[in-house]
């Protein structure tokens, strides 16, 4: 290489990292100018007859530009009964019910629960029906709107009350949660309920408890929707949730199960915050509220009751070395 | 400069395609439906567990258990090593198990309002069962195929 190549790649790789030092220069501003933005969350339920919608604002840090934090608790405080649901018929008719000061709500007086108001109306909403919310701040004339249609029902197939019918929990077969389809349904959890009686120095007290099973984000169009849970995933909830006690006899009696269903707003909700972030640097939240942060949604639940295990599954959990310690009688003991 | 000759080049060529042949031939594991691999001398019992048509009833027909154990006495005294989750939706189950003879259970039941169920031949009507069984003989590396009857 000659001389003269040599010099004008020098002069190049300076111009050029003059102009990489020069971009880095940008002035960032580390707290943004104070900004009223009201955070609305509702989730009409088909299955209760009262309806809640929470209200908040977003959050910076209490002890600073605390003028400004009294001033948007205020603008909160002015929406009392400023906020209604509206229904839209077939036909084109609208409906309204407005909602009523309910609660106030405030964990702590930290930088991430802000003021928060609950209002709630009595009203059982339609599935696949569309309906309207409005929640309107009159000092800053801010209309927060939305609208959605609601879930439509979802059958649930397994588990099932059937006379007979037991549930195994087996560490070498899983047990499938099924269910139907539904328009507008995204989200899903199921929750079992696992009632036993609990000796300890001759008392016997019943007890509950409760394993969430993952959440399940599902946007398909399929008949039928399911959801394998291992044995052994079973077993380990268990361990998980009971405590270890000495001197302590457990029995198991019935198993319940909670299925929950949201609609695909809650499902995109949830999924944002696994979003690649966003350019500024910044996670990525779903809103499908106009001028406000939250969720407008529809959720609904089924419930089965007074499913039994069966006689292996109770040996299993007795012998299992997972469970062992946990004090289970076998199918053929009792207390 | 010329490594190899023309005979030692057919030789070479000769021993390339018999090892990548070789690699081809590569036995596949025996899985089941979950596509895991079975142990050595292990078969599966392939059970199409159909629900009866009952011209009184067309629905309510529901699927209670289908369980397995080593010998009819065994099933005379209910004990079985295995009970499998059964379904409403779920018609072919498969059970993996060691080369051998067992039995199997499936049970059924009706859940249909009024004198549906009776009329259907279930004892006591409503969550009346209806028993079948059958004997299998297991080959490690098969599928065997059965088909419960009921009355």
């Amino acid at each position: 290489m000659n001389r003269s190549i040599k010099s004008g790649l020098i002069y190049i790789s300076c111009l050029l990292l003059i102009q990489v030092s020069q971009s880095c220069e940008e002035n960032i501003q580390v707290l943004a100018p104070p900004e009223f933005i009201p955070v609305v969350y509702c989730l009409l339920d088909p299955q209760d007859s009262v309806q809640t919608v929470r209200v908040s604002r977003v959050f910076q840090d209490r002890n600073q530009l605390s003028v400004w934090e009294q001033k948007y608790d205020l603008y909160l405080e002015d929406s009392l009964n400023k906020i209604y649901l509206e229904q839209i018929g077939d036909q084109g008719e609208h409906k309204t019910w407005n909602f009523s000061y309910e609660k106030q709500i405030r964990l702590s007086n930290d930088s991430v629960f802000a003021l928060t108001y609950l209002f709630t109306t009595v009203y059982r909403p339609i599935f696949s029906s569309n309906y309207s919310l409005y929640v309107y701040f009159p000092d800053t004339k801010t209309m927060v709107s939305s609208k959605i249609q609601t879930l439509s029902k979802v059958q649930l197939i397994d588990p099932a009350f059937v006379p007979g019918r037991k549930i195994v929990i087996d560490p070498t077969q899983p047990y499938v949660i099924r269910w139907t389809g539904a328009t507008g349904t995204s989200c899903y959890q199921g929750i079992f309920y696992i009632n036993f009686l609990e000796e300890e120095s001759g008392q016997i007290t019943g007890k509950t408890i409760s394993m969430p099973m993952t959440i399940v984000l599902q946007y398909s169009d399929l008949p039928v929707l399911d959801q394998n849970v291992s044995g052994i995933h079973l077993l380990q909830s268990l361990k998980d949730h009971i405590p270890v006690k000495e001197g302590v006899r457990r029995k198991i009696t019935t198993l319940d199960f909670s299925f929950y269903y949201g609609g695909t707003e809650i499902a995109l909700f949830a999924n944002s915050g696994m979003n690649p972030k966003g350019l500024e640097g910044t996670v990525v939240d779903f809103s499908n509220l106009d001028n406000a942060r939250g969720i407008f949604s529809s959720i609904s639940s089924i419930q089965v009751n007074g499913l039994t295990l069966s006689n292996q599954s109770i040996d299993t959990v007795a012998m299992h070395p997972l469970t062992k310690t946990l004090n289970f009688l076998s199918s053929h003991e009792d207390f | 400069m010329k490594i190899f000759n023309n005979r030692l080049w057919k030789l070479w060529i000769v021993l390339v395609v018999g090892f990548v042949l070789n690699g081809c031939v590569e036995e596949k594991p025996f899985t089941g439906s979950e596509g895991v691999p079975l142990p050595e001398n292990y078969g599966i019992l392939e059970v199409e567990f159909k629900l009866p048509v009952y011209q009184v009833i067309q629905n309510g027909i529901r699927r209670v258990d289908l369980a397995v154990c080593n010998s009819m006495d065994e099933m005379y005294r209910d004990i079985f090593f295995y009970h499998s989750n059964v379904s409403d939706v779920k018609q072919i189950y498969q059970i993996y198990l060691p080369e051998g003879r067992f039995y199997y259970q499936a049970i059924i039941t009706c859940t249909c309002g009024g004198d549906s169920c009776i009329q259907a031949g279930f004892p006591y009507g409503y969550g009346g069962l209806k028993f079948a069984f059958d004997k299998v003989d297991i080959i490690k590396g098969e599928i065997t195929r059965s088909q419960p009857s009921f009355q």
